[in-house]
């Protein structure tokens, strides 16, 4: 398996000055300390810090940050209260809610601290003044928290709103924490030199960094760039590989259960293989990295060639537990209790692995593939003009709306928009089957171009994509790939497609030839040497390290094609950030309006 | 004598076994000034020299200007003016950041910089203004960070002042010293960590009083004790003191009068013009520092070596006229009204090579230098001597050292000639060390240059460092000196320096128009922009001070950095200025910053006109604004939209408040302006929307008539409302619907077939089905049976269904012999037999058989 952190691309780092950043943070308050947590910090924050390192630094106990101030704190007589939160102003309405709990003589008897992560917005700041609470804080401090590292070769903003920040919104807050976080990247990896930039969002990324850039006086020894390349994206390149249904291992764990922050939960009654324990657990949560020895191999397998693979595995690790009768001599027998750990760790990641890949199994259940074949169709640019009857049924079915959005999502991206009759149709139909509100979910689908009526004028380009950049392939290998549609059984993501263009060894300056398919892709995209870079060394392997942004999301099976695309080009190396690792589902969560009763039966979970 | 040898060690004296140099610098410009009706005091390390002039002198001619500023090469600077009618000067003083600082007989203090811009003033108390200050002393504090002052009033007593420069400076009375009713003979301010003491002579009686103490210190042994100390001498770094007595001897030793170095009787008890450290040194380990001795009624200034004996003789040197001795880290310099000479202790590094009769390697390596430029073959002969001895390395390293310590330009050469005719004899040699010391000299020399008048030594280079040099170039305005120099050593942060500085200067000065300020400095910018870091904030402020508030804004065009620029617009109320900066920083925490600022709190038109043009041509700033308002006060976001006539978004802003509203009549009351802010909307698809929220307004008016029937109904959608119905069995009501909402005959089919199956109204299902021909066909029946589990409902429609569907739904049902019978009614290939075989299962083989019959039948 290609190790991506070889040659000095650490993503690990930044854990580390995230972690050191918050202990400074904490080292401020003198006395016990109780932490609040911002419940979409919590998932982010596992992955940098434990529970022991805090205790040791005098936290005495953590809660999510809710209504009020649990009794707990004042019976114990704990000295800090510590919030962390995200800058947004309803946790500012909560805390405000919270702190009013307690009576103002409490208060006083009570340190509060802010932490903001990642920074301290006017904002918030704001909010607070309108409360007039300002000055119940001791200290309001910012921990600048941008990307975290999901894997060695995945780092990703986490921020959940970014798509529709940007997209539908128009906030670009989040373009500027992007920026903000490659300075953060060039600051210990080099300038990079050269920049893609592919769409209005990448643009404005870029000319962000360059601006930055200036703002900081230029070092005499500027560093040698460990990354050559950086390639922005802005996600609306690409919204098909969006919508596309997932069917690669970590892909459909997505789809199916959600990953959050890389881990997952599943049904407990699923893992029974353990005859020691008696009780299972309600639901059980599993970390999903590439520290898992199974699943760093099978993540980004197509999933039907997942059970082969876990077959071969548990032959491995018998025919390994056998070897211990055929070990004659002390000295074998040795060997192998030497690598019995390994064998055992591998056995537990195999059983569990095996009763993901059960579940999932399970999961795909006939409608999911007359589902994905119709995607399919669509895709290939089959009848994207005329309504479409298996979603017209949905509708007529309930089915779950998500689901059915994707499916029209695609019928209009494939067709480079709907008919104004067939959209009126389909607007018409979920407003009648699923609310009047869903008006609003409209409007936005149409801001980020996910749902729109064709104009008079319509460019076509989503044909000339997919046949110039080979976007639909037939008969894919789905259990011996060679090619990236196998991630899609048979679509490739047109991302993934123009980066692997991009990073041709010989023609860095990838765009220039790929002039005909510029055209045809949201503008603008071009590419550029950032200024002042210090000059690459050529690398004795010849290896050419890419940083690919996301901007607004990205999905685990870019990520699996991109891992797909280094391991099969042993000069391309490939470091993946983004905003928001998404799929469908949770892209369209931030999107659909909410109803106020429960009409739409929740199918996902 | 040998004309080398001139310009080697021939001036060199000894004292003990250091040797001692005499050098001139200048001859004085100010040319014959009458110095002794001055006081004078001049900044370490070839600073500027102030001359004030002498209250005591009083009675003869008083100047105007009271204060002269001079370089040290005697040319007038500035000159200070006082507006006030009787000053009198008693204490002058340059402070570290070698600003002026004047105290005045009312223990005022005035300090300038070296252009005599009066920068601060600290008024005393009544108590000294009354009684009037005597002396007073300037000296450094805090490790030489920050500057002190301390008097002594008429009442003889002490006040002193930590740091002139602190936020409030407050004199702070000193413990008297008991039966003190004269002025005392001498006195020393010690600078401790964290107090100030004074050390006080009175009747051969030694004080050291601090601000609650006054100690009686015994004076050190033999002659001192005999007569009162009538002069003081500090070394600060080492708090080391010399004390010269009225019976003429000179003890040198430590501050705590504990340790003693040196006693001398120097055979002179007139009371000496001025006593100071020549050289002042890390540790007294290296004890090799000299006490000088200034008296000026003599015309001698002596130089006692501090670890010499009593016996060992002094160096004398001869003066003419007055003269003032000044000490610096390497020797002290001597102003007279003609000249200014150095005299130092002769670097150790010049002594190895120019020492008479050096056996050093570099001192070899010269010679060796001097015979190859005659032509000699000695020269060979010299430098096998340093080949054979392995020490070439050595040899040149000395000479470049003892280049660098070299006053003379020509000196410098020889000796540096001579290290780069050693340094090909080396294999390998690092060049860094040579040329560094190459283009520190080339400085050196150019500002020793008589215009400039900064002639400082190396090792007060190396004391002051360059960026002091930068900064003390910047103060004296020379900054077409200073720019080449922070290129020639590529001094960082540097040049950010000098431009802020001079762009400072210029915005301050200058007469010239906005435009042409501006000019100027990005022309000076233009080449290094990008690379250079210009403090634009300071310039501004600058600006702003000098009341040039257009050029301000002009100027704040070139700040980088966002977060600087623009609160700064922000605060010159240049607010859609500091909006666009914002914009284009993409930092949208600042464009938040401007908004807020913007938003207008009061009715005021000019304003709320303002503030909507912003918002008008800043989607970003727009989208910003909504957002907040969404968050925090959706009657602001109304207000939004209805001034900017954004009938759409307003329109589906109620859209999302429609849940608030219960009330079916007052949601019919929304929903009908939602529709006309629609129908104002001019684009097609809002036509789709206004029939949409008509249908609305339609299927709540329905459902408010069904209400009484089927309670519940309102809020529901068109489908479930049809469905609930027919659950109900309400079919003409659900056909009222159908006709009113014009249902496509399929839509009604599906929704009618599933509500009935969930209804479990399996009787009226049968009798819709055969009501007509289903436009749906008969799948939804199976499918919806099944759902709602009743296999036997389904199976009836199975058989309608055409033959290569009935298999698969056959097998729905698990009767696999009957999807087997049917499929080979139908033909069926052989894969959809091995399907059904595969669903049967391997274990099951009474079935297969009997299907694998049935297939083989066919």
């Amino acid at each position: 398996m290609n190790d991506y952190s070889s040659d000095g691309i650490k993503v690990s780092f930044l854990r580390e000055l995230a972690r050191s950043d918050l202990l400074d943070h904490i080292k401020l308050c003198e006395g016990s300390k109780v932490l609040f947590w911002d419940p979409a910090l919590k998932g982010p924050f596992n992955l940098i810090i434990d529970w022991p390192i805090l205790k040791k630094h005098g936290v005495v106990k953590m809660f999510d940050l809710q209504e009020h101030i649990p009794s707990e704190v004042l019976e114990n007589k704990w000295q800090n209260v510590v919030l962390l939160i995200r800058p947004e102003v309803k946790m500012i309405d909560l805390i405000y809610r919270s702190i009013r709990s307690i009576s103002s003589s409490q208060r006083r008897e009570i340190d509060f601290h802010i932490i903001f992560v990642s920074r301290k917005s006017t904002m918030c700041m704001r909010r607070l003044e309108e409360y007039k609470i300002v000055g119940e804080f001791k200290n309001i401090l910012e921990l600048e928290l941008d990307l975290i590292p999901f894997d060695h070769d995945l780092m990703t903003l986490e921020n959940p709103a970014s798509f529709k920040d940007i997209f539908v919104e128009q906030d670009d807050s989040c373009l500027f924490q992007v920026a903000r976080s490659l300075m953060t990247l060039q600051a210990f990896f080099g300038v990079i030199p050269n920049v893609t930039v592919l769409g209005e969002s990448a643009k404005k990324v870029l000319e962000m960094i360059e601006r930055m850039r200036q703002e900081v006086p230029a070092t005499d020894k500027p560093i040698v760039p460990k990354i050559e390349n950086l390639i922005l994206i802005d996600r609306r390149i690409d919204l098909m590989t969006m919508m596309s249904s997932q069917v690669t291992y970590e892909g459909l764990i997505d789809e199916l259960y959600g990953i959050k922050n890389t881990q997952a939960t599943f049904p407990g009654a699923a893992f029974q293989y353990d005859e020691d324990v008696q009780e299972t657990a309600a639901s059980k949560m599993v970390a999903l990295n590439s520290s898992d020895p199974i699943f760093k191999e099978a993540r980004d397998l197509h999933f039907n060639a997942v059970g082969l693979f876990l077959t071969s595995k548990a032959r491995q690790i018998s025919a390994a537990y056998d070897e211990k009768k055929d070990a004659k001599s002390l000295s074998q027998l040795k060997n192998f209790v030497g690598k019995l750990p390994h064998i055992q760790a591998e056995k537990r990641a195999l059983e569990i692995q095996t009763s993901i890949a059960a579940l999932i199994r399970k999961g795909l259940n006939k409608q999911y593939y007359e589902s994905f074949a119709v995607e399919q169709e669509l895709r290939e640019g089959l009848d994207v003009e005329k309504m479409n009857t298996f979603i017209e049924e949905m509708i007529y079915r309930q089915e779950s709306l998500t689901k059915i959005i994707r499916l029209i999502a695609i019928q209009c991206i494939a067709g480079d928009g709907l008919r104004p009759k067939l959209y009126e149709f389909y607007k018409r139909e979920i407003v009648q089957a699923y609310g009047y509100h869903h008006l609003l979910t409209f409007d936005r689908l149409e801001k980020c171009k996910l749902i729109y009526m064709q104009e008079k004028n319509q460019v076509i380009s989503y044909p000339t994509l997919r046949s110039k950049m080979k976007l639909c392939i037939d008969n894919v290998n789905e259990k011996d790939p060679t090619d990236i549609s196998y991630v899609f059984s048979g679509y490739a993501p047109l991302t993934v497609r123009l980066i692997n263009w991009l990073t041709q060894g010989s023609q860095r300056d990838g765009l220039t030839y790929l002039d005909d398919i510029v055209k045809y892709l949201p503008k603008p995209c071009f590419g550029k040497k950032q200024k002042n870079a210090a000059t690459t060394q050529e690398r004795s392997d010849g290896e050419i390290h890419t940083l690919v942004y996301f901007i607004g999301g990205c999905t685990y099976a870019e990520v699996s094609a991109l891992r797909f695309l280094a391991q099969n080009h042993p000069n391309k190396q490939f470091t993946i950030a983004t905003t928001k690792m998404l799929n469908g589902n949770t892209l369209l969560d931030s999107i659909v309006e909410p109803s106020p009763r429960d009409i739409i039966p929740d199918f996902l979970t | 004598m040998d004309l080398e040898v001139d310009e080697g060690c021939g001036n060199w004296e000894p004292l003990g076994d250091v040797f001692y140099e005499k050098i001139e610098v200048y001859d004085m410009d100010w040319v014959d000034k009458m110095l002794k009706n001055y006081k004078l005091e001049m900044a370490p390390c070839g600073g500027p020299i102030a001359l004030a002039w002498d209250s005591r002198q009083l009675t003869r001619g008083q100047p105007r200007k009271l204060i002269e500023i001079y370089n040290s090469a005697g040319i007038l600077l500035n000159e200070i003016a006082t507006k006030h009618e009787r000053i009198l000067v008693v204490g002058l003083g340059w402070s570290t950041e070698e600003n002026l600082v004047v105290v005045t007989d009312i223990g005022s203090i005035y300090v300038y910089d070296i252009n005599g811009v009066s920068l601060s003033l600290v008024s005393a108390n009544a108590e000294i203004q009354d009684s009037r200050v005597i002396e007073a002393r300037v000296f450094p504090t805090y490790g030489g960070t920050r500057t002190g002052v301390a008097v002594l009033t008429g009442a003889y007593r002490f006040f002193v002042i930590s740091d002139i420069a602190s936020d409030n400076p407050t004199y702070h009375k000193m413990n008297d010293i008991p039966g003190l009713d004269n002025p005392p003979s001498s006195w020393a301010v010690l600078p401790q960590d964290r107090s100030i003491e004074i050390l006080v002579s009175n009747n051969a009686k030694l004080y050291l009083i601090e601000r609650d103490r006054c100690t009686p210190k015994y004076a050190p042994r033999m002659h001192l004790s005999s007569g009162s100390v009538i002069e003081m001498a500090l070394l600060n770094k080492t708090l080391d003191i010399a004390l010269f007595s009225e019976n003429g001897a000179l003890w040198v030793g430590s501050a705590d009068l504990q340790t003693t170095y040196c006693e001398v009787d120097t055979g002179i008890t007139n009371r000496p013009s001025q006593m100071c450290w020549c050289g002042t040194y890390d540790s007294m380990v290296e004890m090799s520092a000299a006490i000088a001795l200034v008296w000026n009624s003599e015309n001698m200034v002596r130089l006692y070596g501090i670890t010499v004996t009593d016996h060992s003789e002094p160096i004398e040197y001869l003066t003419d006229g007055e003269v003032f001795v000044v000490p610096e880290m390497d020797g002290l310099r001597m102003i007279s009204s003609k000249t200014h000479e150095l005299i130092r202790r002769v670097p150790a590094s010049l002594v190895e090579v120019l020492g008479m009769g050096s056996l050093q390697p570099g001192a070899v390596l010269f010679d060796a230098q001097k015979e190859f430029n005659k032509g000699s073959h000695k020269a060979n002969e010299y430098m096998q001597v340093i080949v054979e001895k392995n020490s070439m390395e050595l040899a040149v390293k000395q000479c470049i050292n003892a280049a660098a310590c070299s006053t003379s330009p020509k000196q410098q050469k020889n000796l540096l000639r001579a290290a780069s005719y050693g340094k090909g004899f080396l294999a390998y040699d690092n060049p860094d060390h040579f040329v560094e010391i190459c283009k520190t000299l080339r400085v050196l020399n150019e500002i020793r240059m008589f215009r400039i008048g900064i002639p400082m030594t190396y090792s007060q280079l190396h004391q002051f460092t360059v960026m002091g040099l930068i900064k003390r170039l910047v103060a004296m305005k020379l900054y077409c000196l200073a720019l080449p120099i922070v290129d020639h050593l590529r001094l960082e942060g540097g040049k950010e320096l000098v431009l802020s500085q001079w762009a400072m200067d210029k915005v301050r000065q200058s007469r010239d128009t906005d435009e042409e300020i501006v000019n100027a400095i990005t022309r000076k910018l233009g080449s290094s922009l990008g690379d250079v870091f210009l403090n634009i904030s300071s310039v501004v402020n600058e600006a702003k001070k000098a009341g040039r508030k257009e050029l301000a804004i002009s100027l704040l065009d070139f700040e980088p950095r966002s977060s600087e620029q623009v609160p700064a617009l922000m605060r010159m109320n240049q607010n859609a200025k500091a909006m666009e900066k914002a914009i284009a920083s993409g930092d949208m925490d600042l464009v938040h910053t401007v908004l807020v600022a913007m938003e207008p709190k009061e009715r005021d038109s000019g304003k709320i006109r303002e503030f909507n043009n912003t918002l008008k041509d800043n989607p970003q700033a727009k989208a910003l604004y909504t957002k907040w308002c969404a968050q925090t006060d959706v009657q602001k976001l109304h207000t939004h939209y209805e001034t900017h006539d954004n009938y759409r978004d307003s329109a589906l802003l109620y859209v999302q408040e429609l849940d608030h509203n219960t009330l079916p009549e007052a949601k019919l009351k929304l929903l009908e302006d939602i529709d006309k802010l629609f129908r104002k909307g001019t684009i097609s698809r809002d036509n789709l929307e206004s029939q949409l929220t008509l249908e609305q307004v339609a299927l709540i008016k329905r459902q408010v008539g069904l209400n009484s029937k089927v309670t519940g109904i309102t809020g529901m959608n068109l489908n479930e409302t049809v469905d609930l119905l027919i659950q109900r069995a309400l079919f003409a009501e659900a056909e009222g619907l159908r006709k009113e909402f014009k249902l496509s005959d399929r839509k009604f089919w599906w929704l009618k077939v599933r509500a009935l199956t969930k209804a479990r109204n399996w009787s009226e299902l049968e009798k819709f089905a055969k009501s007509k021909k289903s436009p749906i066909g008969y799948k939804p029946f199976v499918d919806a049976c099944l759902e709602n589990n009743n296999k036997a409902e389904a199976v009836k429609y199975v058989e309608k269904l055409p033959r290569e569907q009935q298999v698969d739904s056959y097998m729905d049902l698990d009767m696999p012999e009957k999807a087997g019978e049917i499929a080979r009614l139908s033909r069926g290939s052989e894969e959809l037999f091995e399907r059904i075989l595969s669903q049967i299962g391997p274990q099951n083989t009474v079935l297969r058989d009997r299907i694998n019959s049935i297939r083989n039948n066919s």
